[in-house]
């Protein structure tokens, strides 16, 4: 009906919505706390909490928007009541009270919008709650008074105004004045505070040898009465004191100090009341409070005004701008760094420079950082209200407990945070904890407890969210699991019960009516795992069954900012996000052998009985590499890295792909370092890498977008030296080397699944370098059997007559061409680059030609020699369209040795 | 009409790629750096050289080279990045040159038997006494997306 009036928000308005927002969210805590503590509720708290309303209606005023005003206005009824002491908490106040506050939360949300929303049902229940705490007395003594007061009121509704004090001491607890409305108008507009004064009899002026009349004089000089006790109907001779409302510019330290009398009794007031029915309050006697207390108690009972939070409000982007600033603000100084160590270096006055200049842009960055940072409190305070709702809607008896409310956590994890754990506290209440009956069966307490633990370690929040409900049965999450055909039944006997209840991860596995017959978590489960993935966190569940369920959350403090493990492969550093690091294994280099296995033509390192598959970095990414030299034990470049290369552009991958870099000669020269063991959810893999470095704090920049496409990369970060850095994606590396875990395949089963293959394989297992011979004719030669591999140009061939010589260490080798020894096209020799390889256990000094190495592969296959073959070719494979002649190799050795003695008797 | 038309001068900041010259309209570009530390990204698409940071801010540094169907690009002494102002990217150059004024009726379209690769990224040529210069379309270079198989890139 008054859209129009708050759906365009100017910048004043917003500023008020934001303050009823504060305002209502330290609403509902209050709320919340008053229903625990029922009648025994404290007066600071029912304080607060109308406070809180009472402000949410005094900005709806301002902005005339109605509905919030009214609504606001039920609802401080209603704890008005509660603070007269004429209405005792109870749940069904405190439900009433939830559902306006659920009623203005919506309110202020949709404005803006232009929709608003009626408040009919609200409205009706908080004025039930009403009559209903009113006793049968008090509302006759009321219609009594209001009947008695009416004339009065009409009469006086146009020039009366009734104000309120705030705060003060307990004096004032209910009270209310009227008074004349324009002298208030008036002084309001002059600038001038407006203050309830009680004044003593015997305190304030017998003590002072002062009189009614003296007093009112003094306050007449420095301001102007509104009201006086004295002057009303009221007045009465046998109270200890009076009240009267004062008009004055004076502050109230110094209204204390003219008047002589303490700041406690003194009050700013308040105008809010104008309805006949709390106009009529002013005038009720308040039972208790009628006589002002001594001294002494009212110390004790002493409200302070509320401290304005120290908070500004400020746009996040502006936080982020400043904390990159921030960011460079680092860098710049550790670039300047070594320019002072060189140029003003021992010049004591520029190192006091560098150090304050260290200092300060230290302290700004951490401050910066803190900015962003909010207490978890702002999160989990929520579930409070959740679990109260929930629990009260399937009657059942939960108690919430919060530990480390104060632990704090970047904002934009906050929020993501909210919707898993509102998953998991929703699991704990409708499947967790028993119902209260079953619970007195299992004798254990009525009340069933959730509890969220949060905290602090190694970078990460942990959160803890743990119930002492059913726990999990993990047979029936195994049995359950089966029907939807998500384990194969050969597996069902070797999960330990970890594992089992850890299917409960898997999509696909949450359906409303496989939970209820569980009666154990697992709505939707993936999805809670997703959203924790995302935030780089990691998920764990504890469950013991008949004893409750934890579940533990590692979360990284913030979004951007990642410590990471700093690596190389080659020359290129990369960084690894901690959260993944389960450990770093060095290898020994003698002892490789014992910790590196090579299982089904797949590395895996043994570690403590468990085998973990292991990739090597530099083979994911491409990375050029070296290898040491037999003879000259220098670095060269990594040969079979050309041949990668050349693979790419032929396409010819497919089958290659089984080609594993372990098996091959260089598994005696492994020249990578360390293991390092990463977690993927309950997975582990080992990733081998050069050299470590340093752990740093890495800010996670996406990755541009030429680049975005790469599995293998979680993002790009600048390190403190300037240089840009990727970072490495560990899901995306696993799925990009078609590491295949699912959730159930553990190390063990995998152990026992190779050794079953291995078993089962009847070829004997081989290494084969796959080498061509002129355009389309290939052969193999076991790997193991070749001394080493050269690139050798035509012009370094030196010939004599046919023969073809290579000059070698200052020796002359002999080469030979396929086609001298075998039926195989004549090889003629362009101007390309060609390879020349060298068999070992040869006696002369001779190698054979090969146009192109095609790849190394492995195979079991048992290579069947067949008629046509010649003496000394084992036999044919076939790998894509290529037929591959696979050499014997004693055979073919003792062909070249024999072929090199005829070629001398050549000579 | 305003003053920029009137004038009818457009500027462009010449360069060279392998030995032919070209220019890019000084609108489209932000500055120009010496030649600084590139991270190599494995895997990417061959005319992405690399990643660099500048004040804090990561750029995709490409190699105009490779689109052009040019051999990729040897990183030396001369070798200076022009970043572009509109987008966070930068191509690397071989030499870099002036900065020149070229009123508009020297600017002429490209003649028909350049290389369709080449082509495909130029706006337009402009008749220099001593040679002729071509004009890079910024919006066409940055909208390049690799064509070639990635999928058999990323197989390992």
């Amino acid at each position: 009906m008054n859209s129009e009036d708050h759906d365009s928000l100017d910048a004043m308005s917003s500023e008020f919505i934001a303050e009823i927002k504060d305002d209502l969210a330290s609403l509902e805590p209050d709320l919340l706390v008053m229903e625990e503590k029922g009648a025994n509720v404290d007066d600071d708290l029912v304080n607060h909490a109308f406070r809180s309303i009472h402000s949410i209606k005094g900005g709806a005023g301002f902005i005339n928007f109605k509905e919030l005003s009214g609504l606001s206005h039920g609802m401080e009824n209603v704890l008005m009541r509660v603070r007269e002491k004429k209405l005792v908490i109870t749940s069904e106040v405190v439900d009433a009270l939830l559902s306006g506050f659920d009623k203005m939360k919506l309110m202020v949300d949709l404005m803006g919008t232009g929709k608003t929303c009626d408040y009919e049902d609200e409205k009706e229940s908080l004025q039930k709650i009403l009559k209903l705490g009113i006793p049968e007395i008090v509302k006759g003594e009321i219609k009594k008074r209001v009947k008695e007061q009416k004339k009065q009121a009409i009469e006086t509704d146009k020039t009366l105004q009734a104000v309120k004090p705030i705060g003060g001491n307990a004096v004032f607890y209910g009270k209310e004045f009227l008074v004349d409305k324009n002298r208030l108008e008036n002084a309001l507009n002059n600038q001038k505070f407006v203050y309830a004064v009680h004044i003593r009899f015997e305190n304030d002026l017998a003590a002072k040898q002062k009189d009614v009349d003296a007093i009112v004089e003094d306050i007449k000089s420095i301001g102007d009465i509104l009201f006086s006790e004295l002057e009303g109907p009221d007045a009465t001779e046998d109270k200890k004191g009076f009240f009267c409302v004062i008009a004055t510019i004076l502050d109230l330290p110094l209204l204390s100090q003219v008047l002589e009398i303490s700041k406690t009794q003194m009050a700013l007031v308040d105008r809010q009341f104008t309805d006949s029915e709390t106009i009529l309050k002013g005038f009720l006697p308040k039972p208790g409070f009628d006589d002002p207390e001594p001294a002494k108690k009212v110390v004790e009972k002493k409200l302070e005004p509320p401290v304005p939070a120290q908070t500004i409000r400020i746009n996040v982007d502006l936080v982020s701008k400043l904390m990159n600033r921030a960011g460079e603000l680092v860098l710049s100084r550790n670039q300047l760094r070594p320019f002072m160590d060189k140029y003003a270096r021992g010049n004591s006055k520029a190192t006091h420079m560098m150090q304050n200049l260290d200092i300060v842009t230290t302290d700004i960055q951490e401050t910066i950082m803190r900015m962003r940072m909010q207490p978890i409190i702002d999160l989990m305070g929520k579930y409070k209200r959740v679990v109260r709702d929930i629990a009260r809607r399937i009657s059942k008896k939960v108690d919430f407990i919060l530990e480390g409310a104060d632990v704090e956590v970047d904002r934009n994890v906050l929020e993501k945070l909210a919707n898993p754990v509102t998953h998991l506290i929703r699991n704990c209440i409708d499947h967790g904890i028993e119902t209260t009956e079953e619970r007195q069966k299992l004798s254990k307490p009525e009340t069933g407890t959730i509890s969220i633990k949060a905290f602090h370690q190694g970078g990460h929040v942990h959160i803890i969210i743990s119930d002492d409900g059913a726990g999990i049965d993990p047979q029936l999450v195994l049995s359950k699991a089966f029907e939807k055909g998500l384990v194969p039944e050969d597996q069902l006997d070797t999960l330990t019960d970890r594992q089992k209840i850890d299917l409960i991860f898997l999509p696909g596995f949450s359906t409303s009516e496989e939970i209820t017959d569980i009666s154990g978590r697992g709505v939707g489960m993936d999805v809670v795992k997703t959203n924790i993935s995302r935030l780089r966190g990691q998920i764990e569940i504890d469950s013991v069954k008949g004893e409750g369920t934890k579940v533990h959350l590692i979360i990284p403090l913030t979004l951007a900012i990642v410590p990471s493990l700093i690596v190389s492969s080659g020359d290129s550093k990369f960084a690894i996000p901690q959260v993944n690091i389960k450990e770093v294994i060095f290898l020994e280099p003698g002892k490789i052998h014992k910790q590196v296995e090579n299982i089904a033509g797949s590395e895996v390192l043994r570690l403590r009985e468990q085998l973990f598959p292991v990739l090597r970095l530099r083979n994911i990414l491409g990375i050029k590499t070296y290898i040491q030299n037999f003879r000259t034990g220098q670095k060269e470049e990594e040969k079979r890295k050309v041949i990668a290369d050349r693979r790419q552009k032929t396409n010819a991958c497919d089958k290659f792909e089984k080609r594993e870099p372990g098996n091959d000669r260089r598994n005696a020269l492994w020249d990578t370092n360390y293991v390092i063991i990463l977690k993927l959810g309950v997975n582990f893999f080992g990733l081998c890498v050069d050299e470590l470095y340093d752990i740093e704090e890495v800010v996670i920049e996406p990755l541009p977008e030429y680049i975005k496409h790469l599995k293998c990369f979680a993002g790009a970060s600048i390190l403190g030296s300037g240089d840009v850095i990727m970072i490495l994606d560990i899901p995306g590396i696993a799925s990009f080397s078609r590491l295949s875990f699912d959730t159930i395949k553990t190390e063990e089963l995998k152990r026992s699944r190779i050794k079953n293959k291995n078993t089962e394989e009847k070829g004997e297992k081989k290494n084969l370098i796959v080498f061509s011979s002129g355009d389309n004719e290939y052969f193999a030669l076991e790997l193991k059997s070749i001394l080493r591999l050269e690139p050798v140009k035509p012009s370094d061939i030196h010939y004599t007559g046919s023969l073809k010589y290579l000059e070698h260490n200052s020796q002359a080798v002999l080469l030979f061409s396929m086609d001298e020894f075998l039926l195989a096209s004549k090889y003629s020799m362009g101007d390309e680059e060609f390879f020349a390889i060298f068999p070992k256990h040869i006696s002369t000094k001779a190698g054979i030609i090969a146009s192109k190495i095609i790849d190394t592969i492995e195979t079991n296959e048992i290579i069947n020699k067949d008629a046509t073959s010649p003496e000394h070719v084992l036999g044919k494979i076939f790998i894509e369209d290529m037929m591959v002649q696979v050499l014997d190799h004693e055979k073919f050795t003792s062909l070249i040795e024999h072929k090199a003695a005829t070629a001398k008797d050549l000579v | 009409m305003d003053l920029s038309k009137s004038n009818n001068k457009s500027r462009y900041i010449t360069f060279r790629l392998a030995d032919n010259l070209i220019g890019i309209n000084i609108l489209d570009i932000r500055e120009i750096i010496p030649d600084i530390k590139i991270t190599k990204v494995q895997q990417a698409p061959e005319f992405v050289l690399g990643l660099i940071s500048l004040r804090g801010q990561i750029l995709t540094i490409i190699d105009i080279g490779v689109m052009l169907g040019l051999e990729s690009r040897i990183v030396h002494s001369g070798t200076h990045i022009i970043i572009f102002k509109h987008k966070d990217a930068g191509f690397i150059v071989d030499q870099i040159g002036d900065v020149i004024g070229v009123d508009q009726k020297y600017i002429e379209s490209i003649p028909a038997n350049i290389n369709h690769d080449i082509q495909k990224y130029m706006e337009n040529i402009i008749n220099l006494p001593e040679e002729a210069l071509m004009i890079l379309n910024a919006e066409k270079v940055l909208s390049y997306t690799e064509t070639h198989d990635e999928t058999a890139k990323e197989s390992p």
